[in-house]
C-alpha cells in the first residue's frame, strides 16, 4: 500500500468515522457543557451556522467521537491491535466523567475505529496511517476556515435529522 | 533537506518560545492564558525529547490543574473590580 | 516523514493562534495543537508507556481548554486596570 494514498484513504474513513457518530449522538443539537455555548455563539456571529458550532465547541471542550478516533488509534499502535482500542475506550470514558459530560460519544468512537483498523490491517494498511489521518481530519474542521467547516456539518447535521432547535 | 530540523525538539523549542511571545506581547488576561496553554504543550514536549516519561506524566497532569487554579482568580479579581466600579458610579450618582 | 509532517502542523497552528483577532478561534486552533502534540508523543516513544503518556496529556489538555472556554463565558470584557 502506497504511503501517500493509504493516509489519504485513512484520514476519510476516520473523517467519516467520528462525524457520523457525533452526529448521530445528537453533538449538533445542544451544548454538551457551557464552554461549548460560547464557541457556537462565537463562530455564529462571524457567519457560519450555529449547529455546526455547537459541534465544534464540544470537540474541544469534552472527548467525544474524534477523542475517541484519535486515542483508539494510538492504543492500537503501541500496545497492540484489540488491547490497545479497549484501553483507550476506558481512559476515554474516564475523560468524559470528569468533563462532566453524561454521552458515550468518545466510546463508542474508540470501539468502531478499533474493529476499523483490525479489518484494514489485512488489506495492508499500517496503523500510522489512521493516526495521522486523524489528525488531517480535525485540521480540516477546526483548522482551516471555521464559517465554511461548521456550515459543512451544519447540513451534515440537518440530513440527519439533528440539527439545532436553538437560536 | 531542510526537513531535517523537523523533529520533536525543535517543534516543542518552537512552541515554548511563540508561546512566551504572546503571553509578553498580549495585552488581556485570558489571551495571555491561552499562550500559556500553548507554552505547556511546548514544555511537555521538550520533556518527552529527553526521554523523562515520569516527569512528562506528572507534568501532563499538574499544568492543567495549574491553570484551572489561574482561571478562578481571574474570574474572582474580575467580580471585584465590577463590583468596585458598581460602587463608584453609585456614589457618584448619590 | 510522519512526525515532520505533524511538526509542520504544530508551527502553523500555533502562528495562527498568536496572530488570530477572535478568542474563540485560538481555542479551536489550540485544540489541533493537542491532537497533533498528543500524536508526534505517541509516534515518538513507541511503547506501550508513551501511547498512556500521550492518552492522559490528551484528556488533561481537553479539560483545561474546557476550563478556558467556560471562563471566557462567565467573564465577557474584562476590566483592565490602567
Amino acid at each position: 500500500m502506497n504511503e501517500i494514498l493509504g493516509i489519504a484513504i485513512a484520514a476519510v474513513i476516520s473523517w467519516l468515522n467520528f462525524v457520523l457518530i457525533d452526529t448521530w449522538m445528537g453533538l449538533p443539537e445542544a451544548p454538551g457543557v457551557k464552554g461549548a455555548d460560547v464557541i457556537g455563539r462565537s463562530v455564529q456571529e462571524r457567519g457560519g451556522d450555529l449547529a455546526g458550532g455547537f459541534f465544534q465547541g464540544n470537540i474541544v471542550c469534552s472527548p467525544d467521537a474524534s477523542a475517541g478516533t484519535l486515542l483508539a488509534a494510538i492504543g492500537c499502535y503501541a500496545i497492540g491491535i484489540p488491547e490497545g482500542g479497549l484501553i483507550a475506550a476506558v481512559l476515554v470514558y474516564f475523560g468524559n466523567r470528569l468533563c462532566a459530560d453524561p454521552g458515550y460519544a468518545g466510546t463508542t468512537g474508540a470501539l468502531s475505529i478499533t474493529v476499523i483498523i483490525f479489518l484494514t490491517s489485512f488489506i495492508g494498511f499500517k496503523t500510522e496511517y489512521f493516526i495521522i489521518g486523524m489528525v488531517l481530519a480535525i485540521l480540516t474542521i477546526q483548522g482551516i476556515y471555521h464559517p465554511g467547516a461548521s456550515r459543512l456539518l451544519g447540513k451534515i447535521a440537518q440530513k440527519m435529522g439533528r440539527h439545532t432547535k436553538l437560536t | 533537506m531542510y526537513l531535517d530540523f523537523v523533529n520533536l525538539t525543535t517543534v516543542s523549542a518552537a512552541l515554548t518560545l511563540i508561546g512566551t511571545v504572546g503571553i509578553i506581547a498580549l495585552p488581556k488576561p485570558l489571551d495571555k492564558v491561552i499562550m500559556f496553554a500553548l507554552l505547556q504543550g511546548g514544555f511537555i514536549g521538550m520533556i518527552v525529547a529527553a526521554k523523562y516519561l515520569d516527569v512528562a506524566m506528572a507534568a501532563a497532569i499538574f499544568d492543567p490543574i495549574a491553570t484551572i487554579i489561574l482561571l478562578i482568580g481571574i474570574i474572582k479579581i474580575n467580580e471585584v473590580r465590577k463590583k468596585n466600579q458598581e460602587s463608584k458610579e453609585d456614589g457618584n450618582l448619590a | 516523514m510522519l512526525i515532520e509532517i505533524l511538526g509542520i502542523i504544530v508551527v502553523l497552528m500555533a502562528l495562527r493562534t498568536l496572530v488570530a483577532q477572535n478568542r474563540s478561534e485560538r481555542l479551536l486552533y489550540l485544540n489541533v495543537i493537542g491532537f497533533s502534540m498528543s500524536a508526534i508523543i505517541a509516534l515518538y516513544i513507541q511503547t506501550p508507556f508513551g501511547a498512556i503518556i500521550a492518552i492522559t496529556f490528551f484528556v488533561t489538555s481537553t479539560l483545561s481548554s474546557n476550563a478556558i472556554a467556560y471562563s471566557l463565558g462567565r467573564v465577557k470584557e474584562e476590566i483592565m486596570v490602567k
